[in-house]
């Protein structure tokens, strides 16, 4: 893993988009070993909260802190500890998966070789990560070599935007193994997801957005109905 | 040393997905092409004096067909998002500038290398003759170009309105420079050599220091949100 991090932190951090606020004095602490699911409705302010802790969007106010120092968003280090999982793949379309990730590995100061072959075991990526330009894959062998990159570098802070969207089952299971693993290495994970299952199975803690607000940060329950519960009270119900 | 490593690394996938799909070298050497032989056709090729329209014509086609390079190659960080992951990549943003910056300026030579016989053929102006004294010229004010365009492209690559913004804030822009290289390239094909284009070259050297350096200056802050 990169730079093992103990904390993770948002301290008081806002988001206008012009007059619009995306982000209302946001604070989250997540420690080491951690998974933390985020849920909330459409333009909650979700992907702007995964924008900020992957250090490409900087807030209006507030800051981000690694291990309690405040991050200076020009500083390149700090981005070394961070990997991204979005909705989009954020692989070259026309480059084999083998090439996005010996590209990337480059770009992390890695060699690159041995990095794939890891990552290529842990993933059980198959021949699909070779043969072929990233354009013509599933959506399902897309995401894994999306997740292969986001991996390269053994970020410890893992940050996933919808993940599982629109995966089948198996795929799915490689995910929250990854998740699983992170967290007992001791990594830290951000999760956005809309999926109350699979938030049940790997999260520890959740975090529900509306508004911009964070209106509930409490223990993940350990039921996909519990969770649903929680949404729906947090969330749907009156409130901010 | 990570920092050329990083330049090194985006300007050789830039090469290498050329080499692949030949997309960029083919529309805009087509696009070129096409710009001359019309220009060709609507000048009358008797009636003017072909080496003061073959400068003009020459700029024009690299600049025209230069901004369909600028759209293609950053929409390859487009598709698939990968300018995101680009951007969370440890290494000086500044890089991920030069490197895009070089692969441009290798794309707009190699049509310039195209071009360059097609417009001596159909103005019948020496431009070989002179290409000792005209390669130093269209290079300094490529790189010039391939500077303002990386900057901008890259600032227009999450715009809805890219392509049109691209146009609309690069050509006001490097219209000095377009102006000194045209003027520069003529003074060299009338046969008053580097001492008649001196000024036009300092005017392109300044535009292109101003470029470099504010592309590595800005881009960091630039590329943020």
């Amino acid at each position: 893993m990169s730079r093992d991090l103990a904390s993770v932190k948002l301290d008081g951090v806002t988001k206008l988009f012009g007059a619009v606020r995306a982000l209302h004095r946001i604070n989250l602490e997540v420690k080491s070993g951690e998974v933390v699911a985020i849920m909330g409705g459409n333009g909650a302010g979700k992907s702007t909260l995964l924008s900020i802790l992957s250090l490409t969007m900087r807030p209006t106010r507030g800051k981000v802190l690694f291990d309690g120092k405040e991050v200076r968003f020009g500083d390149p280090t700090a981005r070394s500890v961070v990997g991204l999982l979005s909705h989009q793949p954020l692989v070259y379309p026309d480059m084999t998966g083998r090439e996005n990730l010996i590209l990337f590995a480059g770009l992390y100061g890695l060699d690159g070789q041995r990095e794939v072959e890891a990552v290529r075991e842990r993933l059980g990526l198959g021949g699909f990560l070779d043969d072929r330009p990233t354009r013509v894959l599933s959506r399902g062998q897309l995401q894994r070599v999306a997740l292969a990159r986001a991996l390269i570098s053994a970020p410890s802070l893992l940050l996933l935007d919808e993940p599982a969207a629109g995966l089948d089952s198996s795929a799915i299971a490689h995910i929250e193994a990854v998740l699983g693993d992170h967290g007992k290495a001791g990594g830290i994970a951000v999760l956005v997801t809309h999926e109350p299952d699979l938030a049940a199975r790997v999260a520890d803690r959740a975090v529900m957005i509306k508004n911009g607000r964070i209106v509930l940060d409490r223990p993940a329950p350990d039921s996909a109905a519990g969770w649903r519960e929680i949404y729906v009270e947090a969330v749907e119900g009156g409130g901010p | 040393m990570r920092f050329l490593r990083a330049v090194w690394v985006v300007f050789v996938k830039d090469l290498k997905v050329e080499l692949r799909t030949r997309e960029i070298i083919l529309s805009t050497g087509l696009f070129a092409l096409l710009v001359v032989v019309l220009a060709a056709f609507a000048f009358g090729l008797n009636t003017m004096s072909g080496v003061s329209a073959s400068c003009g014509v020459l700029w024009i086609a690299v600049a025209f067909s230069g901004i369909l390079a600028l759209g293609r190659t950053f929409m390859r960080e487009r598709d698939f998002g990968v300018w995101t992951a680009l951007l969370m990549t440890p290494v000086p943003r500044a890089a991920l500038y030069m490197g895009k910056m070089l692969g441009l300026l290798v794309f707009l030579i190699v049509v310039e290398i195209v071009l360059i016989p097609v417009i001596e053929l159909f103005f019948h102006a020496p431009l070989m003759a002179n290409i000792h004294m005209l390669a130093p010229i269209l290079l300094a004010g490529t790189l010039g170009y391939a500077a303002a365009g990386a900057l901008f492209g890259a600032m227009t690559i999450r715009t809805r309105m890219k392509d049109l913004l691209l146009g609309v804030i690069l050509f006001p822009l490097i219209a000095p420079l377009l102006i000194a290289s045209v003027k520069a390239t003529e003074a060299v094909l009338v046969g008053n050599g580097f001492a008649g284009a001196s000024d036009f070259i300092k005017i392109i050297l300044i535009f292109d220091t101003i470029f470099i350096l504010g592309g590595l200056w800005l881009f960091d802050v630039l590329m943020e949100d």
